[in-house]
């Protein structure tokens, strides 16, 4: 069993924070990790030690790989956590922790690779059982007339997306057979440019879809449990602003279903620690769209909703543990959303860089807020402009958004613009009200027409 | 960062403040010192390394004086901090290797600024370093 005793937290911000409270929880050191422009951020203050990487900009701090392995090596650190983003969906990455004899917290990089490649990952899901949508099941040829033969078959709308790819990068539309060609070659740019794999698969578009997700834990010892669906359909250019869990006005069986065929596929494909099945969801099935083989930004929807410690779990599997629970106890208990509060303007949702003046926490039963921020914290504009989350459970949906309602009232941020404000008028929403927000609804009400 | 007020004693207004700092980041300098008739301003962004305590408190305004001149010298990597036997109290020469630190087989030298004398060892032998962690702090000897 492998023995972790210090723990690298390859990450900032507010993930950084939630995965130091969980190592103190298990006992174990930790190492912080941060650019020249993050010296302020509140995880370090925590940490048994703090080192900076690199320049503020990512490519040279948190994204590069051998730096985060030098400071590991550097610190006696025998584990990394990734967190979400940054590295930690990069098999080259987790390959390289292996090779040095160090522990990713998170699955093993052959694993990863085979999710991460959008193609595999969907031939995989097909072997094991998982919806997918009508699709091809290899890369485009670079033939003209098969591409066309191939994607008549499927039908149309269909979209062209980078095998490589994800956030919406090296995706087209394609409403028509005389769009194909054009949409097939400037996705194939985008995406050798942005993943550096030019390749592009299609599927079915679905038009009004809703984004439906299955969290999984495996461990290293063939077990595998699934925690709860999360509904992430609020969302504008692919980007979440607000979770829930359970998705509204699914029938439990079917999700059910879901979850368990979810579990099976990880087991199989020899899946450990966290994971994500994501699914488009429309008249009434699901379609796999890709797995997240890291934590997602929303866990603690999942968390509030399955009184499991994500994060705690994640930890004890990648130290050989079993997990500590099986299918048979876990149960799902009432309703929880969560807000992501960005540092953006609440119309354009451009990113607002600046200095919180002053920082008020909403509170009260069932109120949880994960976030790194404090009076006088100077938000970088070189990341993520995800500056807090603000999670409520309630005994249903209905008390879990009169109880966001409150707390989003009670929030106060001052110095920079907010999604807040948003959000408030969100919950008020009769489509969000009904369940019935799909992945296109904010981006087609922006601008007229699919995003 | 450490910042000083003019001589007027007018704060420095925040925004500008705060677009210096953020350019002086961006182009990798340490130090901005501005004079003019009635104005002086001197900005030194400091390492900010949570492991390392500055441990500064002049008793005397000379002594604050002195102490807010000082330079401190950074690690151009991060990597294993290596001694190269120089310790308070030393006098060094502009361009003195005064540290190394270890990247893999690499061996970067650390070299000193200015003239002047090592105030504080701000890194131990062969503890890990950050990327621009002060290593030293240096009084500068000024020389009319």
């Amino acid at each position: 069993m492998p023995d972790i005793r210090t723990v690298l937290i390859a990450n900032r911000g507010e993930i950084a924070l939630r995965i130091v409270r969980a190592c103190k929880l298990l006992g174990l050191r930790t190492v912080g990790v941060y650019s020249e422009a993050d010296a302020g951020l509140a995880h370090l203050r925590l940490v048994d030690h703090a080192i900076c990487i690199g320049p503020a900009a990512a490519t040279h701090s948190y994204l590069d790989g051998e730096r985060i392995l030098r400071a590991a090596t550097l610190t006696g650190a025998d584990a990394i956590h990734p967190g979400y983003g940054f590295l930690s969906e990069n098999p080259d990455f987790a390959e390289a922790v292996e090779r040095a004899g160090l522990i990713l917290i998170g699955p093993a990089s052959s694993v990863m690779r085979l999710m991460g490649d959008k193609i595999s990952a969907r031939r995989a899901m097909k072997a094991n059982g998982v919806p997918c949508l009508p699709g091809s099941d290899a890369a485009l040829p670079l033939d003209p007339d098969e591409i066309r033969t191939i994607c008549d078959t499927i039908g149309y709308p269909l979209i062209v997306k980078a095998a490589g790819g994800g956030g919406g990068r090296g995706m087209r539309v394609v409403m028509k057979a005389d769009e194909l060609l054009d949409a097939v070659e400037s996705a194939r740019k985008e995406a050798g440019f942005a993943f550096g794999n030019a390749d592009v698969y299609v599927e079915r578009f679905l038009r009004e879809p809703r984004h439906v997700e299955i969290q999984i834990l495996a461990d290293a010892h063939g077990n595998a449990v699934w925690l709860g669906a999360r509904d992430c359909s609020v969302q504008r250019r692919h980007q979440k602003l607000i979770e829930e869990a359970p998705p509204p006005g699914i029938p439990e069986y079917r999700i059910s279903d879901l979850g368990l065929a979810c579990a099976d596929a990880a087991a199989r494909i020899g899946y450990t620690g966290a994971g994500t099945f994501e699914f488009l969801y429309e008249d009434g099935n699901f379609n796999f769209i890709e797995m997240n083989t890291r934590l997602q930004v929303e866990h603690p929807v999942t968390e509030m909703t399955s009184g499991v410690d994500i994060v705690r779990e994640q930890i004890m599997i990648a130290t050989g543990a079993p997990l500590s629970f099986t299918q048979a106890v876990v149960r799902t208990n009432g309703h929880a959303l969560e807000c992501r509060i960005n540092a953006e303007d609440p119309e354009s949702f451009a990113p607002a860089p600046g200095t919180i003046k002053k920082w008020r926490a909403p509170g009260g039963p069932g109120v949880r807020v994960d976030t790194h921020i404090y009076d006088g914290y100077a938000i970088p504009p070189h990341y993520d402009s995800l500056i807090a989350k603000l999670i409520v459970h309630g005994s249903d949906r209905n008390d879990a958004i009169r109880r966001m309602s409150t707390a989003l009232e009670e929030l106060q941020i001052d110095g920079v613009p907010t999604t807040a404000s948003r959000q408030v008028r969100l919950l008020d929403d009769p489509d969000f009200r009904a369940g019935i927000f799909t992945v296109h609804t904010l981006d087609r009400r922006r601008t007229g027409k699919l995003s | 960062m450490r910042q000083q007020e003019d001589k007027t004693g007018d704060p420095i207004a925040g925004d500008f403040l705060e677009n210096l700092v953020a350019a002086m980041r961006r182009h990798g300098a340490g130090v901005f010192e501005f004079e003019n008739e009635d104005t002086f301003l001197s900005v030194v962004l400091e390492a900010k390394s949570p492991d390392i305590s500055l441990n500064t408190s002049p008793d005397t305004d000379d002594a604050r004086s002195e102490a807010e001149s000082d330079i401190f010298v950074k690690s151009p990597e991060l990597g294993l901090f290596a001694s190269a036997g120089k310790s308070i109290g030393d006098s060094v020469i502009r361009n003195d290797v005064i540290g190394f630190v270890c990247v893999g087989p690499l061996r970067l030298a650390i070299r000193a600024p200015t003239d002047g004398l090592i105030t504080e060892e701000l890194a131990r032998d062969s503890t890990p370093i950050g990327y621009q962690e002060a290593v030293f702090r240096i009084r500068p000897v000024i020389t009319s």
